[in-house]
């Protein structure tokens, strides 16, 4: 069991190397998976309940550790080692505190000074379309809203990687599309890395650069595809033909009976 | 039928004054001997006369049962925190914890008050008073400590907040609601504790309101004891209303049972 911080080899930032993982010894909920994860690109990971891919993000994220096989993470260009934000399931918010207080949450654990917090709060704020309700609680605000400021809080520390666990699978459609296009663009304009999470064949075509798709028991990966078309998403691509091609293919896939 | 709101918080006290006439009617119409059951016209009459010795018991007695209160508190707080943080230690000590919670005050207070010494018999009724006290507020702090959602716990990891941090902005406000719910019952009991110490100390040594309430059952003087009781009465009402109110200030913001309908 291995977590290397090395230098930057090639255009891969996290790679995994036969990992496997359980939580009971003689059960393997992952594994042996090797993948490699490409710097500046948005990868998902597509797969049905229970396969794992849960698991996966939280061995990336250094919640659980590898019980065999290796899990490397390169460093980035300046040599220092990449930044994670997390983004769960559920907003996963302070329940007692407002809007502000939770999206600078992270500056105020790493010790920041309250000037630079309330700085960087209010950007983060209108990077995502929050500004007018920073001194809300949380409860007040619609599930969509309640995520836009988890991932607002995700974006604050400026992180290198984000991992996003089915972020937008409790959303109903239109929240869900919306926060998709959002998150697409924010990748594009950045260049960050992320990672996402989710069981909705259509969200992976229209989110990802890279789709691994998992099986389960154990956990492995079934399917590679790399859509390489329109690198600049619009909302006009969930009407291509392509787009329909894809999606197609990968549910064939995933129908598929295990061998 | 449909009552105001107002009306219905005037509706239990309209009720008591109605209570108390029949209660005064009642002890004059049919002569009843004061030494049994005095009119609410003694009682208050024996307020008036002895108002400086009531005030100085009810002193005492909320003294000690603020101190037992606190230290129960504080004990019962940092406790759960160390339960929560060392598993070990709640292993090593929750038996004896129960042990202490089940075994009978009043079996404990004689040999409380013989350790401690009758020359501190305050200390010792304060000890006893805590006794009473210190479980809910452990249990329920434990409880809002284990209620707090591993996925916020995951993320403070993830931010590498430190001990002291995870405490502050997500432990505590997280466990608030079951903290401020076990200092409630807590503070109904310190009161509890601290009569039933009082009791067992016996006259000579306590000066409190449950000794007025023995000595004036000695001397059959049954009005002084009413008086007593009913000052007794709103030591624990005004506690309870405190804690309520501490309770809506800090939860009113935020927690469920506090959101109003619309």
């Amino acid at each position: 069991m291995t977590r290397i911080n090395g230098p930057n080899m090639s255009e891969a930032v996290i790679t995994t190397d036969k990992l496997t993982f359980g939580y009971q010894p003689s059960h393997n909920i992952i594994g042996p998976i090797s993948l490699s994860i490409s710097r500046g690109k948005l990868t998902s990971i597509l797969g049905p309940s229970g396969c794992g891919k849960s698991t996966l993000l939280r061995l990336v994220a250094g919640l659980e550790t590898p019980d065999h096989g290796s899990l490397s993470i390169a460093n980035m260009d300046n040599g220092r080692a990449p930044t994670f934000s997390f983004v769960f399931q559920d907003p996963t918010l302070l329940a007692w505190s407002n809007v502000q207080d939770n999206i600078s949450l992270p500056l105020k654990l790493a010790g920041l000074s309250q000037d630079e917090i309330e700085q960087r709060s209010a950007a983060a704020l209108s990077r995502v379309g929050l500004h007018h309700v920073e001194h809300k609680m949380p409860h007040t605000l619609s599930g969509g809203m309640r995520m836009r400021v988890s991932l607002a809080r995700a974006l604050i520390t400026k992180p290198d990687i984000i991992l996003l666990d089915e972020p937008f699978a409790a959303l109903d459609e239109l929240s869900r599309l919306r926060l998709d296009e959002d998150l697409r663009q924010l990748v594009e304009e950045t260049g960050i890395t992320a990672l996402f999470v989710t069981h909705n064949v259509s969200e992976s075509v229209f989110l990802a650069d890279d789709i691994l798709v998992l099986k389960a028991n154990p956990g492995r990966i079934a399917y590679q595809l790399t859509i390489a078309d329109q690198p600049k998403r619009q909302r006009t691509w969930r009407q291509e033909k392509v787009f329909h091609k894809y999606c197609e293919e990968l549910t064939a896939i995933m129908m598929e009976e295990p061998s | 039928m449909k009552l105001g709101h107002l009306k219905s918080k005037m509706l239990p006290i309209l009720f008591g004054i109605a209570l108390l006439f029949f209660w005064e009617l009642v002890v004059d119409m049919r002569n009843i001997p004061r030494f049994l059951l005095p009119a609410p016209s003694d009682i208050g009459q024996a307020a008036f006369d002895h108002w400086q010795s009531l005030l100085q018991a009810s002193k005492v007695t909320l003294i000690i049962t603020l101190q037992a209160f606190f230290w129960a508190f504080v004990g019962g707080l940092s406790l759960a925190i160390l339960f929560t943080r060392a598993q070990f230690i709640e292993k090593l000590l929750f038996p004896y914890v129960v042990i202490l919670q089940v075994t009978p005050v009043v079996a404990i207070a004689p040999l409380i008050i013989i350790w401690v010494g009758f020359e501190n018999v305050n200390t010792a009724l304060i000890i006893i008073a805590w006794i009473v006290a210190f479980f809910p507020i452990l249990t329920n702090c434990v409880a809002g400590l284990r209620a707090i959602d591993p996925n916020l716990r995951d993320l403070f990891k993830l931010y590498g907040a430190n001990s002291y941090q995870t405490l502050i902005y997500l432990e505590i406000p997280s466990a608030l609601p079951q903290i401020l719910t076990g200092a409630k019952i807590s503070g109904g009991l310190a009161l509890i504790g601290a009569v039933v110490a009082e009791f067992v100390a016996g006259s000579g040594n306590s000066t409190g309101l449950a000794w007025l309430i023995i000595e004036s059952g000695n001397r059959l003087d049954i009005a002084s004891m009413f008086a007593s009781l009913v000052l007794l009465s709103l030591i624990g009402i005004s506690i309870y209303y405190t804690m309520t109110a501490i309770e809506w200030f800090a939860l009113r913001h935020w927690h469920p049972s506090f959101r109003t309908a619309n």
